[in-house]
């Protein structure tokens, strides 16, 4: 196990890693975005005249947009300010710039708006108190719709010996990554140009570009350090605005949130309502019926992924001989719908786990082996008939059943032992490319995606080179390139980056040293190893410096140049079974099983964690500390979901909690000891059998907690966050009535 | 989010702070450790074209058994353990007050006079302006119990209810000269979330004074909050007493973190005097200031639960405070 410092720790320790909120150029101009005070409503006029009359400001608001970009509409379903109506709370309707901060704000305040306030949407089950049905479906609120179904359900169900129905609620969660959107945008003799934070480069010049009616080769995108991405930072959110103001003042703009201003403009997850029914005969599952219900907030029809993806997540890894699902996604007046760390699996696999236990204890029997008794295997097929690959989550619950056994032999009163499971298709069919140079004395791994704080480029990536060629890490130099010169790559999210970019960045390796052995005449096996100070080529016959080996041709590319792509396929599911809507297939099939214990006050109904343990098929382990640190950060994060995390919003579509004191992510002080352990074997596509894991962490976390609370109380929780409050008022509740009924809706 | 800029003072007697006090008439703040007042300038809260910064009287600084100066910092008390020994509840109270950073700036004046706090108040300018403003700043209404002339800002301060157990007394320098009351009447009973103290225009607080007569008294502090690491109480419940031959004597109960100010209780402790204080008095003492306080829906905690919260921490403290084997 190595553990020497990540090649990134000395620049970040001593400010030297340039991050967005580090962006400054000569003349530059600070802007400022003019933010909805209005959930929904009709825009009766935008006044900029105020802020343009301050000393040096520049304004832009909808009727702009046109002059600015030369005629040009750039995508007229997002256009970047509404001119008509606001659809979700603070979307920007105007934007300015200054020669200082203060003054873009004086500025933003300034402006004028008319808007008369119209009714707005923040719940949807004030959109659907009941279940949509055939005329819902139609509604205007609904922006996207799914069903499938496989089997005769209804007849399943009118034979099952017991059928349990609950609904489980969940609420918003928000990224909160460290770094808040910030960039600097120019634009000058037609180039445009944005440098920002962001976890897919490529992606935000195609998005921006969209926006803005630009063709993607005229816009350059340079990625910064990122600050941490969670989701938050997979599409255009400022940039576009920025690089308006560019175009209007002729002057680079630095466009920054304020971490207040990223809690109200982020794009998240946002709240869902699942009713799940399952029909029980012989203790097994016979039919099973999920209900979903997920606020989309002001997303545009037909781009919402997010119902037919989670959906999945809630039938989960468990075989189902029949059943049907079906979602919704309902449009409202909060912000779009974004992505956050394995966007809506943790609450899904809350509400599935936390029924399949109660399934259990319904018909006696073990929740652990209940669940081991419906798990997917390696070659099983999955609900929508994809066959499973290498599959290590029955092991990992194995694992995760003895450890809770060993917990549970010296549990004291008050504590509960809990297990959940989080199931998850890691390195997503999004594709990429790499490049590889190799001199005398390093390889330079040329690609385009920033690191974003996990270590999956700088120390991801360097580990997939280090594995293939022997070479020593301090010899691998990871090169950023922006979206002018790197190879293609979709970003840094799926839990993709070693897996998929990781694939090319192999091939780009493979195709090297066989160049390589081509030039040294052999057809065995060649490696890199450094001799002397310079880098070596060894192979059966002997060593040779790389030097040697580079011809004339080679010496203006500046080495020895390869590349390497991969674009995976795409993996099907059986279509017959889907009525409407869709559906995902799977790629690599990862998963863990975690356990939790805790304490919980009975009369308080604080739940604190007291140990944490989490066992996860990685497929294989590239990167030892990184690995680790990904699970611990993962868990870490999925406390915060468990028990205090939740974005509250006013009736009339406000965020009270938009600070970092009011928004509850968890602290060292809430964090217990979390042991990681990995299951290695069962090889997934990525570099030598890896699978992602950057999302899986995550996952399992409310699941595992939810269980440990319910042992340690008796109280069957529905809904999250397990605060304090809601858990007191159910210990209370449970008092006055002696057999809590686990399907009751809340 | 950034300061508007702001002329700074840094005046270093009390009487040089009078004469600016004088000259500044009501334009200004008072600065001592910043951690909550600068936080709230960035927000637009208030906001005064003057600092007044007191870390240069030396008057206001250093503590000891009998005195604690307002300057002092919550991170110096903390590491002094005959404070710490003598001032059970005060002990807890600087233990749970923010971080350890926050407590390396934060001062005992700053605590005591720390600003009320509301949902609808500690936003960001840009979200007070989409709702109107509300009474304790830039606007005519209260939006947590809709109407125009109160405001329900809750004290979030924990030294203060720890320091009313302890008797404590606060002197004042004022434009029109010296005076010392008792803590609680720092605090304006009559008042509401923005008129909440009795100081009069310009008066400084110099000085907590803790009598001889309640050191060694057995005390507790318990603080209600989302993460134990971090936040401002949702309550805070001080409790203290001397114990002899298994009876209470000078039992002294407050709680902040409910209300608009922190407040004794003595009309509920008065009653116990010399009891033994067992499960049932508790439960029942508990019980009864539970209903006595009336926390609103203004903080991160509804208030069905913080009330429900006062009776089991009131039981709590004070089963905690007593001696071994007491309150059989």
């Amino acid at each position: 196990m190595s553990l020497s410092p990540r090649p990134d720790a000395e620049l970040k320790v001593r400010g030297q890693a340039g991050f967005g909120m580090d962006l400054e150029a000569p003349g530059m101009l600070w802007g400022a975005l003019v933010l909805s005070p209005v959930a929904h409503g009709r825009i009766r006029s935008v006044d900029l005249s105020a802020a343009r009359a301050l000393p040096g400001v520049t304004a832009v608001g909808a009727s702009d947009v046109g002059v600015l970009m030369g005629g040009l509409r750039g995508d007229a379903e997002r256009p970047p300010f509404p001119t008509e109506e606001v659809v979700h709370a603070y979307q920007p309707l105007a934007a300015v710039a200054a020669p200082s901060l203060a003054r873009a704000r004086e500025a933003a305040r300034a402006v004028r708006l008319t808007i008369d306030t119209l009714t707005s949407v923040t719940e949807i089950e004030s959109v659907f108190p009941d279940w949509p049905g055939a005329e819902g479906a139609r509604s205007s609120h609904v922006l996207a719709h799914v069903l499938a179904r496989r089997g005769e359900v209804e007849e399943a169900f009118a034979d099952a010996e017991l059928v349990v129905r609950e609904t489980y609620r969940t609420p918003g969660v928000h990224q909160v990554a460290l770094e808040p959107h910030a960039c600097l945008a120019e634009v000058a003799d037609g180039r445009w140009s944005v440098r920002t934070t962001t976890q897919t480069p490529f992606g935000i010049r195609e998005d921006a570009a969209s926006i803005l009616g630009l063709a993607e080769k005229e816009l350059l995108v340079e990625g910064m350090w990122v600050g941490g991405g969670f989701g938050g930072k997979n599409s255009a959110l400022i940039e576009p605005y920025a690089l308006l103001l560019a175009k209007a003042s002729g002057r680079p703009v630095r466009l920054a949130l304020t971490y207040r201003e990223e809690f109200l403009l982020g794009r998240t997850t946002l709240p869902m309502v699942v009713r799940l029914d399952t029909g029980v005969r012989n203790g097994r599952i016979v039919a099973r019926r999920v209900r979903l219900l997920l606020d989309g907030g002001a997303s545009l029809p037909g781009r919402d992924f997010a119902a037919g993806y989670s959906i999945g997540f809630l039938l989960g890894p468990y075989a189902t001989e029949s059943f049907e699902v079906e979602g919704y996604a309902v449009r409202t007046n909060r912000p779009p719908f974004g992505a956050h760390r394995a966007p809506l699996a943790p609450q899904c696999a809350f509400a599935l786990e936390s029924h399949m236990e109660e399934v259990a204890r319904r018909i006696g029997a073990d929740p652990v082996e209940f669940r081991l008794a419906h798990l997917w295997s390696e070659g099983s097929t999955t609900s929508f008939g994809q066959k499973v690959g290498p599959f290590g989550l029955p092991a990992a619950l194995r694992a995760a059943q003895r450890r809770a056994a060993a917990w549970r032999a010296e549990r004291v009163p008050g504590h509960g032992i809990g297990i959940g499971v989080g199931f998850w298709s890691t390195s997503v069919g999004a594709g990429g490319e790499a490049r590889v140079r190799l001199t005398p004395t390093e390889l330079v791994l040329q690609q385009g995606e920033r690191e974003i704080g996990s270590g999956s480029v700088l120390v991801g990536l360097s580990a997939v080179v280090e594995r293939r060629t022997g070479l020593p890490r301090e010899r691998i130099r990871v090169d950023y390139q922006d979206t002018s010169t790197a190879p293609f790559d979709s970003g840094v999210f799926g839990s993709r980056t070693v897996g998929a970019l990781g694939t090319a960045v192999l091939r780009a390796i493979e195709a090297l040293l066989s160049e390589v052995a081509r030039r040294l005449g052999t057809e065995g096996e060649v490696r890199l190893v450094v001799e002397a100070g310079e880098i070596h080529v060894r192979s059966e016959t002997g060593s040779k410096p790389v030097r040697e080996l580079l011809r004339p041709s080679d010496r203006s590319a500046g080495g020895l140049v390869a590349e390497g792509r991969h674009y995976p396929p795409s993996g099907k599911i059986d279509a017959s079974l889907v009525v409407d809507g869709s559906f995902y297939a799977y790629h690599d099939f990862a998963g863990a099983a975690h356990v939790a214990e805790v304490s919980v006050d009975p009369e308080t109904g604080t739940v604190r964690l007291e140990r944490y343990a989490a066992f996860h098929d990685v497929g294989r382990v590239v990167d030892w500390p990184s690995a680790r640190a990904q699970v611990e950060g993962g868990v870490v994060m999925g406390i915060g979901s468990a028990l205090t995390e939740e974005a509250i919003w006013s009736g009339d579509g406000r965020l009270v909690n938009a600070s970092l004191l009011d928004y509850r992510i968890p602290t060292l002080g809430e964090v217990p000891p979390i042991d990681v352990e990995f299951l290695e074997g069962f090889e997934g596509a990525g570099p030598f059998g890896a699978k992602g894991l950057g999302e899986p962490p995550i996952i399992p976390v409310p699941a595992a907690v939810a269980s440990a609370v319910r042992e340690a109380t008796g109280a069957h929780l529905t809904e999250l966050p397990l605060s304090a409050e809601r858990v007191a008022r159910a210990l209370k509740r449970g008092r006055t009535s002696p057999s809590p009924d686990g399907s009751r809706d809340r | 989010m950034h300061l508007d800029p702001f002329e700074l003072h840094r005046p270093s007697s009390v009487e040089e702070t009078m004469a600016l006090v004088r000259e500044l008439s009501g334009r200004f703040d008072y600065l001592a450790g910043g951690t909550d007042l600068l936080p709230n300038y960035k927000m637009h809260l208030n906001v005064k074209g003057h600092l007044v910064a007191l870390d240069r009287v030396g008057e206001l600084g250093g503590h000891s058994l009998d005195r604690l100066g307002a300057m002092a910092r919550l991170a110096d008390l903390e590491r002094d353990s005959d404070l710490r020994r003598e001032f059970p509840a005060l002990s807890d109270a600087l233990d749970s007050v923010a971080t350890p950073l926050v407590r390396a700036s934060g001062t005992v004046g700053g605590n005591l006079l720390v600003e009320t706090r509301c949902f609808f108040f500690n936003q960001s300018y840009f979200w007070r302006a989409s709702l109107g403003f509300c009474l304790k700043a830039d606007g005519d209404r209260c939006h947590v119990v809709p109407q125009k002339e109160r405001c329900y800002a809750t004290f979030s301060g924990d030294l203060a209810p720890a320091l009313l157990v302890s008797d404590a007394e606060v002197e004042l320098a004022g434009p029109s000269g010296r005076r010392r009351v008792p803590l609680a009447e720092l605090y304006d009973a009559s008042g509401d979330g923005i008129r909440r103290l009795t100081l009069a225009p310009g008066e400084l607080l110099v000085a907590v004074h803790l009598p001889r007569s309640a050191r060694g008294r057995r005390g507790r502090y318990l603080k209600l909050r989302v993460r134990p690491s971090f936040d401002f109480p949702e309550l805070g419940v001080a409790v203290a007493a001397r114990w002899q031959d298994g009876r209470a004597t000078e039992l002294r109960l407050a709680v902040g973190g409910a209300e608009t100010f922190p407040r004794r209780f003595d009309e509920l402790t008065g009653p116990l005097e010399g009891s033994a204080l067992d499960d049932a008095e508790l439960r029942a003492l508990g019980e009864a200031v539970a209903r006595a306080v009336r926390p609103v829906h203004n903080t991160f905690l509804l208030p069905d639960y913080r009330r429900r919260m006062v009776s089991v921490y009131v039981r709590r403290a004070l089963a905690e405070a007593r001696p071994p084997g007491a309150g059989a």
